[in-house]
């Protein structure tokens, strides 16, 4: 089998899933940016009191909020949060959530269950992390023209 | 028993080929050969946003709010000598914002960040975004100019445009 046939035939629960950070909408978003940064994450799942996910901010929002000014940190998450998830379930083949990356231009997907409770996210770097782990052979022997630091990984 | 030590010739030294366990890419399949055999202009770097290293934090966070992208380049007469992200302005601007926002971005850009090349194979492009954590690579060509910027999106379409 190759890449092709694993991408379509092995589930999600395959990839790196994220618990994710976690806040109630009513959070401020200040509280919400320090556990982004605490955690290396790129990304906080909005819930409500049941642990259901009602939306979502990213630090893809912060430039734009930043650029009026910084009262927006005192504010709410509900002020900020965007409702656009696309989610998946754990046994949904990972063609599936390339798919909707794609189709819905995210970043991430929110993994749920059967009762549509959040269990945590994925997405591209999980994807890539897959490929590099899985098809070693062609992605591990092609050599690195930098030092590279896992304390400088982006996001998510 | 002579414990005298004895330097060894340049013809003693053994030698030990740093290829012999490479295996060349053998593709099982279309996505394993477009990978492998494609390149990443292929996949079609994006376009990409500039700065100064004597630019100031606001700026940069004007210019990428205004442009809706993920980080800037930092460049010096058109030679790549930083990077800043979103990730840059969690990690170390948010917080001070406007006691910093003056700094230039040689101050908090990243330097000197990893890189490829428009003719390396989208699996290289893949390998740094994996080992390293990068979202943002930079792409140049062979005399050192930027030409683009992959990320984990363009990829991921270039997976889907292979899946058949």
């Amino acid at each position: 089998m190759g890449l092709r046939d694993d991408l379509s035939n092995e589930p999600i629960g395959r990839l790196a899933i994220c618990a994710g950070v976690r806040f109630p909408a009513t959070a401020p978003v200040r509280a919400a940016v320090a556990a982004l940064r605490e955690e290396k994450q790129g990304c906080v799942i909005v819930v409500d009191s049941h642990g259901r996910p009602e939306g979502k901010f990213t630090e893809h929002q912060l430039a734009g909020l930043l650029s009026k000014g910084t009262a927006f940190l005192d504010e709410p998450i509900s002020r900020h949060m965007r409702d656009a998830w696309a989610q998946v379930r754990l046994d949904e083949p990972i063609t599936s959530m390339i798919h909707k990356l794609q189709d819905y231009h995210l970043r991430y997907v929110l993994v749920v269950d059967e009762q549509g409770k959040a269990l945590g996210v994925t997405g591209q770097r999980a994807l890539m992390e897959y490929i590099s782990d899985n098809f070693p052979l062609q992605v591990r022997t092609s050599e690195m023209d930098a030092k590279v630091s896992i304390d400088t990984r982006e996001g998510a | 028993m002579n414990h005298k030590r004895q330097r060894r010739g340049a013809d003693d030294v053994e030698f030990s080929d740093p290829l012999k366990r490479y295996e060349g890419c053998t593709p099982s399949d279309d996505l394993e050969r477009a990978l492998c055999e494609g390149t990443v202009a292929d996949v079609g770097p994006m376009s990409i946003a500039t700065a100064s290293p004597i630019d100031t934090i606001e700026s940069a966070v004007i210019r990428m709010a205004e442009l809706d992208v993920g980080c800037l380049l930092i460049l010096e007469t058109d030679r790549l000598v930083g990077i800043f992200t979103q990730s840059d302005l969690l990690r170390r601007v948010i917080d001070r914002y406007d006691l910093i926002k003056g700094t230039l971005l040689r101050d908090v850009m990243t330097p000197d960040p990893a890189f490829v090349r428009n003719t390396d194979s989208p699996a290289k492009a893949i390998n740094l975004m994996s080992t390293g954590g990068f979202r943002h690579v930079p792409v140049l060509d062979v005399d050192d100019r930027v030409v683009g910027i992959i990320g984990p999106r363009r990829v991921t379409q270039y997976l889907r445009q292979h899946l058949g």
